[in-house]
């Protein structure tokens, strides 16, 4: 009997606690705080595209109280550096458990994956529409917005962009014997291309042959996966996505050509042998001393740099270090570099367990402002993403960035198709093995083409 | 008289079913955690369910996973990777290195042999993510590895960074000294089990310490030897922490179970493909499975179900 | 066992130099981390400065950690350690209450389908868990639903997916078939002659269970709590899957969201939080390693 009788209980008492939450969600009228969730994958440098929601919050808060709505807005402002792959699983399995944020600061190649899972809502269907929706989103490059864009309606608010240059040391090519002049126009000459890919190896063996740097130290890519590779299949020639068919695209003689790059890159010496994989901390903590010749990076890494490695020294950054595009593989084709606009997406009702979906896009245009944009674009030297921010003071006084700026004209995007994820891993796998020595480039493009047949079918391309 | 009749009669009732509320929590738990994923595995692993249809756009494709499985490029590679990784962690440390740490132990002075059992059972205990990064660093590149720095560059070698240039090893050693301790453990009380005067007689006989193992010791431990080959075998396939956490697969790493956990739970761009992935989960599922029922069969499992001492 | 002995003091000292070269890689793994946790920057196992000098730069800055957040990817070291608490904690009852009941009724009651249960245990505690995670995915989002149970129980969050309590409940199931088996082993081993008595007497199963049986295997469940919570406490793959928030996983995943990636943390610091998390684990295993290897011996799950 004791026992039935605590089993009720046991029954009762969780309907009873239920029954009173709902009620308590009945009464709504009056004054009402709103919490808007915001998650982002950011470091210690970039915790604005997480905390910028909080300062926007102030000013939509003081917007409420001049209109006479009661209500309040409270910003949950999260972000974690987790690798992209664990930050946007966490999404996904939250926003299907409808626990998801109602804000998601993510990259713009993820548009696709979540509209077409439902987790995403659109924001508008046209790039005027959505300028005229918000004073402060006509302020957006327009040009930015084509990023979060997909089947024709604009799912995203961009956050920040940036540029990925080749790195290179400026006091080891002077060591090499190269004059100021050379070293200053070395950039330029990467533009235009005049400076490939090929003289990059060859300087690099020659600094090698004479001592000024260490085997192996010629250079170094990126030590692990990620889209800066790709840009020397666009320095070849590839590229990546067809739009007016909506299919992903893969052209073989320029895969090749990338994929002998990297072998070569091995092969000569220039960079070490078992390369990829290196630890992040060793390749940051190696390259921001001076000990390589040509790096590729990202922009954000040169705050990275400063703040984690060198202690706050930028003067010896600029003293020793320059930055260019990434060298064309063809004489005479210009430089490149790969922008990845980080963007805010937001969530949809049932993604998010929340209502108040206008609140949260106005809470977003409060935050693409100069103000609150450049305090993240200059701590963690991401470009910015306003027209107004090109002439504000604290923006145009970061050497750095401006010195950068003119790369946006010659970057490329990652394609928004829910393939590309697919697309991606396989071509990598491709370029490890072909990198490694495991199987020569021909044997991996092969490979590679089977491989996103199969998986891909229709929605492929082979060129 | 007849409410105690009726009180002596739930009485019993409650008696013959208490063993059901004894085990209710274990086997809701078994049941939902056990039971269902089984079903779930199988089930999705017959849909194209990945991030992009989301838990409601998805079709039924039934075999189609399964195909793709069989006539993928990749599979070979992995699934002879490993084949391999089993082989030769088992052999070499899980049964090999286990076996020589128990016998070394059980021959030298107990204080010491305790203490060198103690010590390979650290692996064990520590967080995998504090035990892989020791491993990271110690093969890591010069200046920072301890490997070049205590042994390649004093031997006149190019150091260089160990995990990805000898991966297959170091997937081996990470798991491998972490599994030895198993085999170590069910050996050395397998050992210290043999009769005494049995082992006495051998030192009379004059026996070689090798002799000793040879014709005394490994008859003597046949079963536990078999037993742990067995069980390790099955937990070597499906395991992955290790390697997720020191190599993510790469640099030729990425063993079947990681494989399918990549594909369905965590890869770079963050599209899932749960449907595939369960496929290739649904792969080991079915192995285990088998592999299960047939060591249970094999280790006279009759002796250790004997029935229950009381009942009422 | 008998020593071998040997006059040549060769022979003799052989079995040491042996064993001593084969634990060479655990020796020096944890005296790394032991140096590089008192240390700036480390070159192998010395400790260096910023410039690179050699056994120069030893410092506790790296412990800065404990009060400081930023250097902690801005997570608390309090509340981790607070949440991984809780989880190898909620592992340890939870494991040890259903096993006892589940090992008792195995050992002592007739019931219908008492050898299946028993091969279905024996054949999950071999089973390949971790390849369920991505269904357990499944079935935690379907308790999430729930009311109050899925996500309404404060401390532990509920049981649902992206709580404390659905890490926990996870956890306990996947030990659940090693834990059952050794209880009832444990049990097995208890005269019956206490219970008979008992049960005459007309004590229930569940008072006779809990008044006469349980105090009897006390080392047996003295072994399943401490192993229990070792693994609670460093338990990495089921948070890691199941967790989304940072601040609501433990530290486990802290390390290795640390230890990956771009994530600008010095490895000292790194070297220092796991040597945090490893300190506990080792005070324990230093003064209970009896009762752990009665547990290893019992077998336990694979190299997982």
């Amino acid at each position: 009997m004791k026992k039935l009788a605590l089993l009720l209980a046991l029954l009762v008492i969780p309907a009873l606690i239920f029954a009173g939450g709902k009620q308590e969600a009945a009464k709504q009228a009056g004054p009402r705080t709103v919490t808007i969730t915001v998650w982002a994958r950011a470091n210690n440098v970039e915790h604005w595209r997480a905390d910028a929601a909080v300062e926007a919050a102030k000013l939509l808060n003081e917007e409420l109280k001049k209109e006479g709505k009661q209500i309040t807005v409270v910003v949950k402002a999260d972000y974690s550096n987790p690798p992209w792959g664990d930050y946007k699983k966490k999404f996904t399995m939250a926003a299907d458990a409808g626990e998801g944020p109602d804000i998601i600061c993510s990259g713009h190649e993820d548009v696709p994956v979540w509209a077409q899972a439902g987790y995403i809502m659109p924001l508008a269907n046209s790039v005027s529409e959505i300028q005229g929706m918000y004073p402060e989103f006509k302020d957006v490059f327009d040009s930015l917005w084509n990023a979060g864009m997909w089947h024709g309606k604009i799912w995203a608010v961009p956050q920040d962009t940036e540029a990925r240059p080749m790195f290179f040391s400026k006091t080891k090519l002077k060591e090499l014997g190269w004059s100021d002049k050379q070293i200053a126009e070395l950039p330029d000459k990467i533009k235009n291309g005049e400076f490939t890919l090929d003289d990059m190896i060859n300087t690099a063996k020659e600094a090698i042959a004479k001592g000024v740097v260490k085997p192996g130290y010629g250079y170094w890519h990126r030590p692990r996966k990620g889209g800066d590779f790709l840009q020397y299949y666009v320095s070849y020639g590839g590229y990546l996505y067809d739009p007016e068919q909506d299919k992903l695209v893969l052209v073989k003689d320029a895969l090749e050509k990338w994929y002998a790059f990297q072998r070569k890159c091995v092969t000569s010496g220039i960079t070490p042998k078992n390369y990829i994989g290196t630890e992040w901390k060793i390749w940051h903590d190696t390259v921001s001393h001076n000990k390589v010749l040509f790096w590729n990076g990202g922009i954000w890494q040169w705050a990275d740099w400063k703040v984690n490695y060198l202690n706050g020294d930028e003067d010896f950054l600029f003293k020793n270090v320059g930055y260019a595009l990434q060298p064309s593989g063809i004489r005479g084709k210009k430089g490149n570099t790969l922008s990845h606009p980080l963007v805010y997406m937001v969530t949809t009702e049932k993604a998010s367990g929340h209502k108040d979906r206008d609140l949260v896009i106005r809470l977003l245009a409060k935050m693409t402002t100069k103000e609150i944009n450049t305090k993240h674009a200059v701590e963690s030297t991401h470009l910015g993403i306003l027209k107004s921010q090109m002439d504000y003071k604290p923006y145009k006084d970061s050497k750095f960035l401006s010195d950068v700026t003119y790369m946006l004209n010659y970057n490329w995007y990652q394609p928004n198709h829910s393939g590309y994820s697919v697309w991606f891993d396989i071509v990598w796998n491709g370029m490890t093995a072909a990198e490694n020595g495991e199987k020569t480039p021909k044997e991996a493009v092969e490979s590679v083409v089977k491989q996103l047949k199969l998986e891909l079918g229709d929605s492929i391309i082979i060129k | 008289m007849k409410e105690k009749k009726e009180a002596t009669e739930t009485k019993k009732l409650s008696t013959r079913l208490e063993w059901f509320w004894f085990l209710f929590p274990s086997l809701l738990l078994i049941v939902l955690f056990f039971f269902l994923p089984v079903i779930i595995t199988i089930f999705v692993s017959g849909t194209n369910m990945s991030s992009s249809t989301g838990f409601n756009n998805w079709k039924w494709i039934g075999l189609d996973n399964y195909k793709m499985i069989a006539i993928h490029p990749e599979t070979p590679k992995h699934l002879w990777l490993t084949v391999k990784y089993v082989a030769v962690t088992l052999v070499f440390f899980n049964v090999g290195m286990a076996l020589v740490i128990s016998l070394i132990t059980t021959h030298i002075s107990q204080g010491a042999g305790f203490f060198f059992r103690a010590l390979w059972l650290l692996p064990r205990i520590t967080p995998t993510v504090i035990y892989v990064m020791m491993w990271k660093f110690l093969g890591a590149n010069a200046p920072y590895g301890v490997i070049n720095q205590l042994f390649v560059q004093p031997l006149g070698f190019t150091p260089q960074d160990w995990v990805p240039a000898a991966s297959f090893l170091f997937i081996v050693l990470v798991n491998g000294y972490i599994g030895a301790s198993f085999g170590m453990i069910i050996f050395t009380s397998a050992i210290e089990a043999i009769p005494k005067d049995i082992m006495i007689a051998s030192l009379v006989d004059g026996a070689s310490f090798m002799q000793r193992v040879r014709y005394v010791i490994l008859p003597y431990i046949k079963w536990p030897l078999l037993f742990v080959t067995t069980y390790q075998t099955l937990s070597l396939m499906t395991s992955f922490e290790q390697i997720l956490v020191l190599t993510n697969g790469e640099f030729n790493t990425e063993v079947w179970s990681l494989w399918a956990y990549h594909r369905a739970l965590n890869n770079y761009w963050g599209n899932f493909q749960w449907g595939f992935g369960n496929a290739l989960a649904a792969v080991l599922v079915v192995i285990g499975i088998i592999l299960g029922i047939i060591y249970m069969r094999y280790f006279k499992f009759g002796e250790l179900v004997q029935e229950p001492k009381i009942e009422t | 066992m008998k020593e071998i002995r040997s006059r040549n003091p060769f022979t003799r000292s052989l079995p040491y130099i042996l064993l001593v070269v084969l634990s060479l890689p655990i020796i020096l793994g944890y005296l790394w981390i032991l140096v590089s946790t008192f240390s700036t920057r480390c070159y192998g196992l010395i400790p260096v400065d910023q410039q690179g000098n050699y056994f120069k730069g030893l410092t506790l800055s790296n412990w800065a950690f404990l009060y400081d957040k930023s250097k902690t990817l801005n997570a608390s070291i309090w509340l981790l350690t607070l949440n991984t608490l809780i989880i190898a904690i909620g592992l340890t009852v939870g494991v040890v209450l259903v096993s006892m009941m589940a090992g008792y009724a195995l050992s002592r009651i007739k019931f219908p389908g008492r050898k299946s249960f028993l091969s279905l245990t024996l054949i999950l505690h071999s089973f390949p868990s971790v390849t369920l995670l991505i269904a357990i995915y499944f079935v935690l989002r379907w308790i999430a639903s729930v009311p109050v149970i899925g996500r309404g129980i404060p401390l532990i969050g509920g049981f649902g997916y992206n709580t404390l309590g659905g890490v926990i409940l996870v956890s306990i199931a996947l030990q659940l078939p090693l834990g059952i088996w050794l209880m009832k082993g444990f049990f097995d081993n208890v005269s019956w002659d206490l219970e008979r008595a008992a049960l005459i007497d007309g004590c229930s199963r569940w008072r006779t269970w809990w008044q006469i049986m349980v105090p009897q295997i006390k080392p047996g469940i003295a072994a399943l709590s401490i192993f229990s919570f070792m693994e609670g406490w460093k338990s990495f793959l089921i948070p890691y899957s199941f967790m989304t928030s940072q601040t609501k996983a433990t530290l486990s995943t802290l390390l290795n969201e640390m230890l990956s990636e771009t994530s600008p943390v010095n490895y000292g610091t790194l070297a220092a939080v796991g040597l945090y998390q490893l300190i506990p684990v080792l005070v324990f295993y230093i003064f209970t390693q009896k009762y752990l290897l009665n547990i290893f011996a019992g077998g336990v799950k694979g190299t997982a």
